[in-house]
């Protein structure tokens, strides 16, 4: 079977849903991107990554309960699966090989 | 009707009305600007759009659908109101004393005509639309692509079918002359109508 591949910023996506764990949606997901990657991804490219990685079996969405400041909209909560999971494992076990040895100015390696 | 609202309507044509919902929600939650909201509609709207024309196999149901709906309302129609013709024609043939009578062949070839080019794309944008709620626009784009494409084959090949049912003496195979089921305006407005009336009634398309 072929490994899941991921791009990059599928990967950042993935493992911002991981942070949040149980408050991971649109508004939260896009936060932690740009807190953590200082880098403002724009709502439609988030929500297109998101239902392709949902398509391709990577997260799982469930809606919560309407709210009166989303005007009565429900969010969408996303959850990692266990493909996703091992998805994100792979490509980062790839990274970590590949930097050890390597010094990065203002990167610490485990 | 406020600009999230039209949002939410307009994405709900491309993907389940929850899921534009919940996406339009989250623009609110972050009170974005005109400009985000719609660049964010736009992309969303064509990535999704995009999505189900070139892939999942609920997109090909509904595309197939669309032509087998066409094909049986179009049959349909031309069983009842075929017939009447079909036995006038025959009528004046053998006695062509009775030609007046003919003229009333005329009106049940107009109202064929009338089926088949109004009645028939609308009943089956409507029926596509509420069968398969969220993929009836790239299911719609992805046979209007075909048809350009197939239609740009057949011109540039020049295939002399025209010209062979032409030659033909019943007018109703004259290839030109036969009514063409294919009224995109038709079929798009009355797929967005059924879109809209989900709208209203605040429910999810099932």
């Amino acid at each position: 079977m072929q490994p899941v591949t991921l791009g990059e910023f599928e990967q950042v996506v993935l493992l911002a849903i991981l942070r949040l764990d149980e408050n991971a949606y649109g508004v939260s997901i896009r936060k932690e991107i740009m807190a953590c990657t200082e880098r403002k991804p724009s709502p439609g490219a988030l929500y297109t990554t998101l239902d392709r990685l949902e398509e391709r079996g990577l997260v799982t969405s469930r809606f919560g309960d309407p709210t009166p400041q989303r005007g009565g909209r429900a969010k969408r909560y996303f959850k990692v699966t266990a493909t996703g999971l091992r998805a994100v494992a792979r490509v980062q076990r790839g990274y970590q090989r590949l930097l050890s040895g390597v010094q990065l100015p203002g990167v610490a390696h485990g | 009707m406020d600009s999230f609202s039209v949002a939410e309507w307009i994405l709900s044509l491309v993907m389940p009305q929850e899921r534009a919902a919940a996406a339009v929600g989250d623009l609110v939650e972050s009170a974005s600007g005109p400009v985000t909201l719609w660049c964010s509609v736009v992309r969303m709207f064509l990535g999704s759009l995009f999505r189900e024309v070139l892939g999942p196999a609920e997109m090909v149901i509904a595309a197939k659908d669309f032509v087998l709906t066409t094909a049986f309302l179009s049959a349909g129609y031309t069983r009842h109101l075929l017939l009447p013709v079909l036995v006038l024609y025959a009528l004046i043939r053998t006695w062509p004393q009775l030609a007046p009578v003919g003229s009333v062949a005329g009106f049940f070839g107009t109202l064929l005509t009338i089926a088949i080019t109004v009645v028939v794309p609308w009943k089956t944008g409507r029926t596509v639309a509420e069968r398969h709620p969220g993929k009836e626009l790239p299911a719609f784009v992805a046979i209007w692509t075909t048809g350009l494409a197939l239609s740009a084959i057949l011109g540039d090949l020049d295939i002399p079918w025209n010209s062979i049912l032409l030659k033909e003496p019943w007018i109703l195979l004259r290839w030109n002359q036969i009514p063409n089921p294919w009224n995109p305006v038709l079929m798009l407005i009355s797929m967005i109508l059924v879109r809209g009336r989900w709208l209203r009634k605040g429910g999810t398309p099932a």
